[in-house]
């Protein structure tokens, strides 16, 4: 009986470690060098030079309201092609939203059908955002993690909505 | 001639109005006068040490001046020529050195066009993707958050 008991504790103390372990070991770093092996993913990285070309090039190009004096340094598009990518997806999602809970800041989110949308801003002072994640999913078809980093205002985050709202 | 007379012929000769009758008679005057006041007696000598000078005025004297007069003017304005071409000159080459300055220049992004448009559509593709017909959802959320407020207000 009280090697049962041993057992038990034994057991239950390697599943509290191991979950501990599961849950919490993979940093950002880790997850993007796992990501990196997936054939299923990719991504595409803009510079603030790279917006402000294209804004410079073609005026009425939505992606224009990233580019000038809108505050974004970079616009990353992670694009997860099968389930295993999107488990990391949200693994990654996780690790900017799943800190200081009262940091992040849902801005929308929807879901209508298959599609499942949230945008969130981490804001680096009142109304101002240093990351702005926007996670889409098509439910067994694509699931995309979009993220801007600068010095964002609502108004601009606005703004996007409304340039890609068509 | 009164030495008061030969003053004013003097002062007239020297201002350059005097006629050829009164210089006639100031010459007559001068050459003949015995004594005289020093200060004329000066003036008497330095008058016809002049007047002995033979002073040939030469032959086309006005028109050779008015050449020399005009090359001197066309001399001042082909400086003045010189000088604006030389400063549109400077001002093009100045211009052409720093046009870089002045327009405002491509940024450098470090991969090739095609490359950036490439990524640019992707990006947009991405965003159209997420943020199309948010609004037309947000607006039928917000419709139906009304429609479940009117209703409680009506308990039904």
């Amino acid at each position: 009986m009280t090697a049962m008991r041993r057992l038990i504790v034994l057991f239950t103390i390697a599943f509290f470690i191991g979950t501990a372990l599961t849950a919490n070991a993979l940093t950002r770093a880790e997850i993007i060098r796992l990501l990196a092996q997936e054939k299923s993913f990719n991504v595409t990285y803009m510079t603030k030079a790279m917006l402000d070309k294209v804004a410079a090039s073609k005026k009425d190009y939505p992606l224009a309201v990233l580019a000038d004096n809108a505050g974004v340094n970079s616009v990353r598009v992670f694009e997860f092609g099968d389930q295993v990518a999107v488990d990391y997806g949200k693994a990654l999602l996780n690790t900017y939203i799943s800190g200081d809970k009262e940091a992040d800041l849902m801005l929308l989110q929807q879901q209508e059908g298959y599609r499942y949308v949230a945008i969130y801003g981490l804001p680096t002072q009142a109304h101002i955002y240093g990351t702005v994640l926007i996670f889409s999913e098509y439910y067994n078809y694509k699931t995309t993690l979009i993220i801007i980093n600068g010095s964002i205002s609502d108004d601009t985050v606005g703004k996007l909505i409304e340039a890609f709202d068509k | 001639m009164s030495e008061y007379d030969i003053n004013k012929l003097l002062e007239r000769y020297y201002s350059g109005i005097i006629t050829p009758k009164e210089y006639q008679e100031l010459l007559s005057a001068m050459d003949s006068a015995q004594v005289l006041l020093p200060d004329l007696e000066v003036e008497r000598k330095i008058f016809m040490a002049i007047h002995k000078c033979d002073i040939s005025v030469p032959e086309n004297l006005e028109h050779r001046l008015s050449k020399a007069i005009d090359r001197r003017n066309r001399r001042f304005h082909n400086t003045i020529k010189a000088f604006v071409a030389s400063a549109a000159v400077a001002t093009g080459i100045i211009f052409i050195t720093f046009a870089g300055y002045f327009t405002p220049s491509q940024p450098d992004t470090g991969i090739s066009d095609e490359e950036l448009w490439r990524r640019a559509e992707n990006v947009d593709a991405a965003l159209r993707s997420a943020l199309s017909g948010l609004s037309e959802g947000q607006n039928a959320g917000i419709e139906c958050v009304e429609e479940i407020k009117i209703t409680q207000n009506l308990n039904i």
